[in-house]
């Protein structure tokens, strides 16, 4: 019993010493925490935030966003667009190599495209390549039983030895040069993903790309490490000789983590604690914001009653108080008057939608003959939409509509959202995939994105006016006349009020002094690449 | 163990020496094991059936938010998810038997993802173990020997506090005051050792406290008996008598509650793990309901159904040990 104790005793005080220690910082090493743990290091399968920070920087592809957004070659020395609109030709830098030393060609990049038109790879990005010439023939061949395959390849990526690629669009489209630039269709090797397939294993278990970094170690749900790429071919890029990430923990222990020095970028700041943050002069310098080119909004079922009635529609969006959500997620969005988020192209500052009135909301339920509405609202147990949801309850009760709150995952949301006639009532929210209005409008109000079990758009919106002008703008080459006919549709679509725009996100990052060179971008979340750490404290 | 508590046991019952591992013990040994995987076959019925009801969609979660219809059904049909429910179990029997049971959300194998992280969680449940009895033994001790006095009250108010703490509140105010605001310990964020301290006593101060009580109850049981009092009287000093007679004595029931706590604890682990970032087989579990990825939820309940189950059939074996007049039926 005595050496028990003992021992016990000894284990007790060797915490109490070791508790002093905190983690060490390294020079050169950027530290950072991560709630969630990526969910892939494959870029054809990536499509959540933390993901695609990671792929971004082990893999590139042709092309890519400059700070201002604007598009630049990566792997692409340059390209063409002949003057139909419909042929992008690429030519490669020579001097791109994979992490495993062979160097990149435009094989690669047919490969990589044609890996994601696959239906196996389950790939998110999928559709936005549908556009390539023989790209939907190719998905339907490769669905077939491997011996009825007829085709090798898509007929409209063509290659052309080494250094050339082209491929060939069913109709022009301004923004496929916005689709090359998203990491779905980043390079990479054949033979490397065939090695690992014939062990059992995927592409996001050995990373192979040709971007600024490699992955040294990935324990899920524990750490993740990445080290310089010495061959990398853009000079002086990174400007950090490691990233090792922490995963797990939330927020709160990351802000402590953050404030102690423990880790040196903050990703999101929490809402409890943004007020003493903002004042506190110490804290305030090392944040910076900028919008999330997002959209929240209350989805009405239009397939369902009794949002069927443009009137009750109608009376909803003059029924909630957007100011109030504003005050209710501590003053750290924007009130949306329609549909596309500020900054993104196309955005209309002349669109007022529907102001905050109660009464012309009562009296339009009066009108529809809904004047005791008993409803239930889901809501998704994340980014505050639980009081946002109890905001709107309030507002609804006002006018006399009843709504009872029904809070589930997120994940669950949305499959049930998708589904026809599943839920009435939802809070929802789009980020966009690249800054472009089709990426909002055409998805999400497009009939075609209407199917019985995986709706994009979820308020099942089907206007045979707002297909045609989507469908007109998408082939339209002059810039401003496209997004003018973006606008109208956003005009009509704000009419017919299938949806409540709630408020555009703003996303808030704090970093510590030492850390340079971390700026939002539009586009990107995270830009590890440029971010430098410099070794003085 | 030493045989002197034995010979002073308050019962003439004339313990049977010798064998610790007879003939009907190994019996009783191996019912247990069966017990146990007949609720461990239970325990998987009704994970998979709840699982079952919950409304989203397994193909989606593995396709994503982009997958087309098309590509739904396909995974639908690769991963059995069209098949009726009896034979969707019969499916995961089968893969779990293989060792093929797979995430949906990162294809990696279940069982390996848990025993991945079972160090880490060892860590800390042994750490969390360790505090919980440095402290209950000397304060059910010291409590015991000054029952009554201002001293026993306070440390019982401060005991039934302990009790009622809900883990995550706890660990959240040992985090920022210990932590953040004094900089005693380190906030978390790994499994590195110095993250040790904080969510190990968070762990254990509950149990550490009703353990205390318990043992301060089982020894003023003992206390007043007779040999107790005989050891007394042999002139024996008051702190040999209590740790040499009292406790011995006051420990058993200990162990069995220590058994059955073995599921509080692991319990415990799911809060502790997330509150302070450390990688083990609770936040695992947390992380797979909110990706909702089905094997893996099942993969972490069974696992923590069969740590239950071995941990009962370990607490029979100390019996055995401890004290071989128990006898199995």
């Amino acid at each position: 019993m005595n050496r028990v104790a003992l021992v016990l005793f000894a284990l007790c005080s060797g915490f109490l010493f070791s508790g002093c220690a905190q983690t060490p910082r390294i020079p050169g090493t950027l530290r950072l925490a991560s709630k969630p743990d990526p969910s892939t290091l494959d870029p054809a399968r990536a499509y959540d935030t933390t993901s695609i920070n990671f792929v971004r920087v082990i893999y590139n592809g042709l092309v890519d966003y400059d700070d201002n957004a604007r598009i630049v070659g990566m792997v692409a020395r340059d390209w063409t667009i002949s003057p139909d609109g419909k042929t992008y030709t690429f030519h490669l830098r020579p001097n791109v190599k994979f992490h495993s030393g062979r160097r990149v060609v435009a094989e690669d990049f047919r490969y990589s495209l044609e890996r994601i038109l696959d239906p196996e790879t389950a790939s998110d990005g999928l559709s936005f390549y549908s556009n390539i010439e023989g790209a939907t023939e190719f998905t339907a061949d490769r669905e077939k039983p491997e011996k009825e395959r007829k085709l090798q390849h898509v007929h409209g990526i063509r290659v052309k030895g080494d250094d050339e690629i082209s491929f060939t669009l069913i109709q022009p489209d301004v923004a496929f040069l916005n689709v090359l630039a998203l990491p779905f269709g980043f390079v990479v090797p054949r033979e490397h993903i065939v090695a690992l397939e014939a062990q059992g294993k995927t592409l996001s278990d050995a990373p192979n790309g040709c971007g600024p970094f490699k992955l040294e170690s990935w324990q899920h749900d524990a750490s993740l490490k990445l080290v310089r790429n010495k061959e990398y071919f853009r000079p002086g890029i990174p400007r950090v000789e490691r990233i090792n990430t922490s995963i797990g923990g939330d927020e709160t222990l990351h802000l402590m983590q953050f404030e102690l020095g423990d880790i040196d970028v903050m990703n999101d700041v929490p809402p409890a604690d943004f007020a003493r943050l903002t004042e506190d002069p110490r804290w305030k310098k090392t944040i910076i914001h900028a919008p999330m080119m997002d959209v929240r909004y209350l989805c009405m079922n239009m397939e369902m009653q009794p949002f069927d009635d443009v009137r009750v529609r109608q009376a909803f969006n003059y029924a909630i108080n957007k100011e109030r959500l504003v005050q209710v997620q501590s003053g750290r969005v924007s009130v949306a008057r329609g549909i596309l988020p500020p900054g993104m192209p196309g955005y209309n500052t002349k669109l007022r939608g529907y102001e905050y009135n109660p009464d012309k909301a009562r009296a339009l339920l009066k009108a529809a003959g809904k004047e005791n509405l008993n409803l239930t609202l889901w809501v998704a147990t994340i980014d505050g939409y639980d009081k946002v949801g109890q905001s709107i309850q309030q507002d609804l009760k006002n006018v006399g509509v009843t709504v009872s709150i029904n809070k589930i995952t997120y994940k669950e949301l949305k499959t049930l959202a998708g589904q026809r006639k599943k839920i009435p009532l939802c809070i929802l929210g789009w980020l966009q995939d690249y800054s472009d209005p089709a990426n909002f409008l055409d998805v999400l109000f497009n009939s075609k994105s209407i199917s019985n079990t995986a709706s994009l758009n979820r308020a099942f919106y089907s206007d045979k006016t707002t297909d045609s002008l989507l469908s007109r703008a998408a082939i339209e080459q002059n810039p401003p006349t496209r997004l003018q006919m973006y606008q109208q549709v956003e005009q009509r679509v704000m009419d017919a009020a299938p949806w409540v725009p709630l408020y555009h996100s703003e996303r808030y990052v704090m970093r510590q002094p030492w850390v340079s060179n971390y700026n939002l971008h539009p586009m990107w979340s995270a830009r590890y690449e440029y971010v430098g750490v410099e070794d003085a404290r | 163990m030493s045989n002197s508590a034995m010979s002073n046991a308050p019962t003439s019952l004339a313990p049977k020496r010798g064998k610790a591992f007879d003939k009907a013990f190994a019996f009783a040994l191996l019912r247990r094991l069966g017990l146990g995987l007949l609720t461990l076959w239970g325990v998987s019925v009704i994970t998979f059936v709840l699982l079952f009801m919950v409304p989203a969609d397994p193909a989606q979660t593995i396709g994503g938010e982009r997958a087309t219809e098309k590509t739904l059904q396909n995974i639908r049909l690769k991963y059995g998810l069209d098949k009726d429910p009896l034979t969707r179990y019969a499916y995961f029997v089968r893969d779990i038997a293989t060792n093929d049971l797979r995430s949906y959300r990162n294809d990696d194998r279940v069982m390996g993802a848990i025993l991945r992280r079972f160090p880490s969680s060892l860590k800390l449940a042994v750490a969390g173990l360790a505090f919980w009895i440095i402290i209950s033994v000397p304060l059910g001790l010291l409590t015991a020997r000054y029952a009554g006095t201002p001293f026993d009250r306070i440390m019982l108010l401060l005991g039934l506090v302990a009790i009622s703490i809900p883990t995550f509140w706890l660990g959240r105010l040992l985090q920022h005051y210990l932590g953040y605001r004094w900089g005693i310990f380190s906030v978390g964020g790994s499994d590195a050792l110095w993250n040790l301290p904080l969510p190990a006593i968070t762990l254990g101060l509950g149990g550490a406290a009703s353990y205390a009580r318990l043992l301060h109850s089982n020894l003023r049981g003992i206390m007043g008996q007779d040999y107790i009092r005989a050891a007394r009287a042999r002139g024996l000093a008051e702190h040999v008598v209590m740790r040499r007679h009292a406790l011995k004595n006051a420990l058993i029931p200990f162990i069995t509650i220590l058994g059955m706590d073995i599921a509080t604890l692991l319990s415990g682990l799911i809060f502790t793990e997330k509150i302070f970032g450390w990688p083990g087989i609770g936040s695992l579990a947390v992380d797979s309901v909110i990706n909702l990825d089905v094997p893996m939820i099942m993969g972490t309940v069974l696992f923590s159904g069969l740590m239950v189950v071995l941990a009962g059939i370990g607490i029979d074996i100390c019996y055995r040990v401890i004290d071989p007049r128990v006898r199995f039926e």
